[in-house]
């Protein structure tokens, strides 16, 4: 019980973290918390469910869904926040537009597919694996491996290629970075398709687990894996993975100690927690202080 | 001419920090820019790197007008600054500081070839290259944001203050290895507090009052101005300073 326990916590922890990293991302090279993000999440889940129903053959529309996501991540900071940056407005401005652009888009998505509980395609057929007495479902598994895996690549991407040094370089400060040639708009602009990216996958994977969508579905979801971003030190790329983690084996364990109505409310009681404790988060750098 | 600045006006807000300002940089030569703090020098070398729009007149860089170019399109041209403070990234290693330098340069075996270049220009660096760039002193950040700003080969190199909190020893050697750099041909715009450094280094300056050029000439000539000598020259020296000057204006006469 305890280890099927562990199991499901750590498959849907994984999940929050790779929802986490996309506003660490943001967060990182903007000093930005992007309210949005939630919104881009059930976008990607909502586009993969259109382009099946256009008959474009699941791999297909799993593909154009996810890097249709990402283009949303670039077309928000295009449209809705560079304005800003450009009149220097407050970092207050953009995180209230973040809000804002999240409401537009799932009423955009109510639009489209009503506000009702759609299926999601299964990605494989589910089948159960047993380890010891506890099972794992196969979409458990894809949820940790390919976000393992994800996690990884972004990992490399950050701290080994020219353009995660340019990231690097414009998250310290954008007009010196400038001054080096780097095209501080493109790689703003990459860092949210990379937001909007690892968005559309996680709800994909979420998506295939549950089988269900719905505009809503990124408030919650969006809201714990924030909570598991500034647990582990937003900003911090291996603080979202121990964040994400953390709450969502809380939460599975909250659910089978207090039963499952519990569950949302424990993840934000140790995110309170951790922060009265550590303010920075249990990563997190001192001095990031902007929003 | 490498380049031209052309009754330029920059301004923050209401604050008018450049009103009407000219500037010509023949390529090869040093130019000093001198002036009280607040005249406008950083402003002045901002507009022309692209960091603060001009909001009339226009900047010719080898008699193309770059007046509304973005700072990374103008490194790619081939100008190159370093800024006031220095401007490194403290949280990046010394060697990832030079990388990035070379943002703009894609052959990897040049990048490798310049890198090795700075390395002997500025062998301290090399040591510490896997240092974290805020870790270093004062004079290694300025040595590590000069080596950066050549890595992207630029053709005209702008230098805020280069000597800024600088003991005289390491004054002296910053400004030997902007001599050392002007020698391979780059064109350098300085900008300089102490006016007997700027006058006795390089070719030609320009004197900024509030935002405005007052005077200009041959650096040797300037020298002897008397208004210059009243307004700039009456700081003592202490004796490495001296020393420096000396052997610039014996190389430079
Ligand atoms: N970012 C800024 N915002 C508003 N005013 C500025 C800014 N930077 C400089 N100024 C003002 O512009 C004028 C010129 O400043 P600056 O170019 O830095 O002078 P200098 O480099 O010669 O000391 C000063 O009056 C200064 O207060
Ligand atoms: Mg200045």
């Amino acid at each position: 019980m305890m280890l099927q326990q562990l199991l499901n916590g750590m498959a849907l922890g994984m999940a929050y973290a790779l929802i986490a990293v996309g506003y660490t991302l943001v967060f990182g090279i903007l000093r930005l918390v992007n309210f949005s993000h939630g919104a881009v999440y059930a976008f990607g889940a909502h586009m993969v469910v259109f382009f099946i129903g256009m008959n474009f053959g699941l791999l297909p529309a799993v593909v154009f869904g996810i890097l249709l996501s990402g283009l949303l991540g670039v077309l928000i900071d295009k449209i809705a926040l560079n304005p800003l940056r450009k009149k220097k407005s407050p970092n207050i401005s953009a995180l209230i537009t973040t809000i804002g652009v999240s409401y537009i888009i799932q009423n955009l998505l109510v639009l489209g597919f009503g506000s009702g509980r759609k299926s999601f395609p299964k990605l494989i057929e589910t089948r159960s694996i047993m380890i010891g007495d506890a099972q794992i479902t196969n979409i458990q598994l894809l949820m940790l491996v390919v976000s393992v895996v994800l996690f990884l690549s972004l990992t490399v991407l950050v701290k080994y290629t020219k353009i995660g040094l340019a990231m690097r370089a414009v998250e310290q400060h954008e007009t010196n970075a400038a001054l080096m040639g780097i095209p501080t708009s493109f790689i703003i602009s990459f860092t949210f398709f990379l937001g909007g990216l690892t968005a559309a996958i996680a709800s994909v994977l979420i998506g295939s687990h549950y089988e269900i969508v719905y505009p809503t579905m990124g408030m919650m979801i969006g809201l714990k894996a924030f909570s598991a971003a500034v647990l582990g030190g937003i900003g911090v790329f291996y603080g979202s993975i121990v964040g994400g983690l953390l709450i969502g084996l809380t939460e599975a364990l909250a659910a089978t100690w207090f039963g499952a109505e519990y569950r949302d409310s424990v993840a934000f009681i140790v995110l309170i927690l951790v922060l009265i404790l550590r303010p920075m988060g249990l990563f997190g750098k001192k001095g990031l202080n902007k929003v | 001419m490498i380049l031209e600045v052309k009754d330029v006006y920059t301004s923050y807000g209401h604050i008018h920090a450049l009103r009407g300002v000219d500037l010509v940089i023949n390529e090869g030569e040093i130019i000093s820019l001198i002036g009280a703090n607040g005249a406008g020098k950083s402003t002045l070398l901002g507009s022309i790197a692209g960091i603060h729009p001009t909001r009339k007149g226009d900047i010719f860089y080898n008699g193309e007008k770059i007046t509304k170019n973005r700072p990374h399109q103008l490194v790619k041209k081939g100008i190159s600054m370093v800024v006031e403070g220095r401007g490194i990234f403290p949280r990046l290693s010394v060697e990832e500081n030079i990388r990035i330098g070379a943002y703009i340069i894609n052959n990897r075996q040049v990048v490798h070839n310049t890198m090795d270049k700075i390395y002997t220009l500025f062998p301290r660096l090399s040591e510490r290259k896997h240092q974290q760039a805020g870790t270093l002193s004062g004079g290694e950040q300025q040595m590590l944001a000069i080596g950066r700003a050549l890595m992207s080969q630029p053709k005209l190199l702008l230098l805020d203050e280069p000597s800024l909190g600088l003991a005289p020893k390491l004054v002296k050697i910053i400004f030997e290895m902007i001599q050392t750099i002007n020698k391979e041909g780059i064109s350098i715009l300085l900008i300089e507090q102490n006016a007997n450094l700027a006058l006795s280094i390089s070719d030609r300056t320009y004197v900024l009052e509030n935002g405005e050029i007052t005077l200009s000439g041959a650096s040797k000539d300037l020298r002897h101005h008397e208004g210059i000598k009243k307004a700039y020259l009456g700081e003592v020296l202490d004796n490495t300073s001296q020393e420096v000057i000396q052997s610039f204006q014996a190389s430079n006469l």
